[in-house]
């Protein structure tokens, strides 16, 4: 009996490979992307500016309350056709996958912007004084004393978003995006289209997850502990 | 004149934590104050430093006045050095990189000169073999002798020492209090608040006490008596 193994067969093989490296590169985009994003609403929504911080929060409200595909789907069809009613012009083409990574990141961004904001709260007061006694500025503070640590206490909240990243990088499965670009479960359907069969592809695109999951958590917890343990303070 | 507290006032709601406060710090002299816990003590640590308001008065450190309904000065930061009683270390930074980080953003020094001065201040404390270690992984007086290091590579006008040696045991102060005394015999102007009566004595030039927010003692040293002379 040989179930299931015609999908490491050619050209199978090869686009389940591509699938894994689109996963990753998503994932890698998206994570890349929504730390900057997050970083930014984070400070300021820490600002003393009234509006900017109504700013940051109704930020966080919108993108971490949307469910990712209701704004995949906005941005992929949606878009388009607000665009062309307002601005006259179609839509440029062939901004899919930029779009994918956008939407993904935007959805995450929010949610790494309370993983700072509260890994801020943590650093200690004492800190915030001391680096004030030095002569430090706020900008100084915020990235040499506060950022620092704060992105160490939210290290295993960060890794637990990165896997989330991964694992959202299936939502391209409904999106019109080329065969080139498609990650594992986009390839796995690709390949249950040829065969008719689903059970297989499913599965092979399952234990790749699984795979990749279980990896990239062991890899960001050591991460996590090794930077943490640095900052505990015995006493 | 490093220091001028002038009838300085502070109010925790109803209750006057300073109530009219006056003490003055010549250059190089040591000022021991003491007093009972909430005495006022850290408030007056806070208020010299600007990490807290005061409701009158005024302060006179060095050449910049410090009134009560104005912003504390922001030239004035980087130039008091406060050694904290939890010593507030960077938890992230090894020992250098604690005393680096003002040295290049404030003081403008380039990575290799902060660095230089950085072991050099190490040295003076006894740390410059631990140099690369984070806080965590040095003793409680080691920490404290690393705050101090910090404290004083930004040449501070006047360092203030908040109870340095509480919440370190027995064998740790002698190793601390050893510094401060150093400090003291190199002319370092310090306002040491601390309980320790015989150490007041042995490096002070000034003793002073406050009681219920109010200093009722500011005299020489001699006012404390005959110690044993065992500060540790």
């Amino acid at each position: 009996m040989n179930f299931g193994l015609y999908v490491f067969s050619e050209p199978y093989f090869s686009w389940l490979c591509r699938g894994v490296a689109m996963t990753l590169l998503i994932t890698a985009l998206t994570t890349a992307l929504s730390l900057l994003l997050g970083f930014f609403v984070s400070v300021i929504r820490t600002v003393g500016y009234m509006r900017l911080r109504w700013l940051g929060i109704a930020y966080i409200i919108i993108f971490r309350n949307l469910p990712p595909v209701v704004l995949l789907l906005f941005l992929i069809f949606g878009l388009p056709g607000l665009y062309l009613s307002t601005v006259g012009s179609p839509f440029p083409g062939g901004l899919e996958f930029p779009l994918l990574i956008a939407g993904l990141s935007l959805n995450t961004s929010a949610y790494v912007a309370e993983i700072l904001r509260s890994g801020m709260r943590a650093v200690p007061a004492g800190n915030l004084d001391a680096a004030r006694i030095l002569g430090l500025g706020p900008l100084s503070t915020l990235l040499s004393v506060v950022y620092p640590q704060a992105l160490r206490v939210g290290l295993p909240a960060l890794g637990n978003r990165m896997v989330h990243n991964m694992k959202n990088s299936t939502m391209a499965l409904v999106l019109p995006i080329s065969v080139d670009s498609m990650e594992v479960l986009g390839q796995a359907g690709r390949i249950a289209g040829q065969t008719f069969a689903w059970a297989e592809p499913l599965i092979v695109a399952a234990a790749i997850h699984l795979t990749l999951a279980v990896v990239m958590s062991s890899v960001l917890n050591r991460i996590a502990r090794s930077a943490q343990s640095k900052i505990e303070v015995s006493r | 004149m490093i220091l001028r507290v002038d009838n300085v006032l502070k109010h925790y709601g109803e209750q006057a934590v300073l109530a009219g406060v006056s003490l003055e710090i010549e250059k190089g002299m040591v000022c021991a104050l003491s007093g009972p816990s909430g005495a006022g003590k850290t408030t007056l640590v806070r208020i010299i430093s600007g990490l807290l308001g005061f409701d009158a008065g005024r302060l006179i450190i060095g050449e910049s006045e410090v009134r009560a309904d104005e912003p504390y000065p922001a030239k004035l930061y980087g130039k008091i050095g406060v050694v904290f009683q939890d010593h507030n270390l960077f938890p992230h930074m090894t020992a250098i990189q604690n005393i680096t980080l003002a040295l290049a953003r404030v003081r403008g020094l380039s990575k290799g000169a902060a660095e230089a001065r950085a072991l050099a201040e190490l040295e003076r404390v006894g740390l410059s073999r631990k140099f690369e270690s984070y806080p965590s992984a040095l003793s409680g007086g080691e920490r404290q002798r690393l705050a101090i290091a910090r404290a004083l590579a930004m040449d501070p006008l006047l360092l203030l020492l908040d109870e340095p040696t509480s919440g370190l045991d027995h064998s740790k102060i002698g190793e601390v209090l050893n510094i401060i005394a150093g400090l003291a015999t190199s002319g370092t102007t310090m306002l040491l608040i601390t309980h320790n009566i015989c150490f007041a004595q042995k490096v002070g030039n000034r003793f002073a006490m406050l009681d219920g927010g109010k200093l009722c003692v500011s005299d020489t040293p001699d006012i404390l008596g005959q110690t044993n002379g065992d500060w540790s």
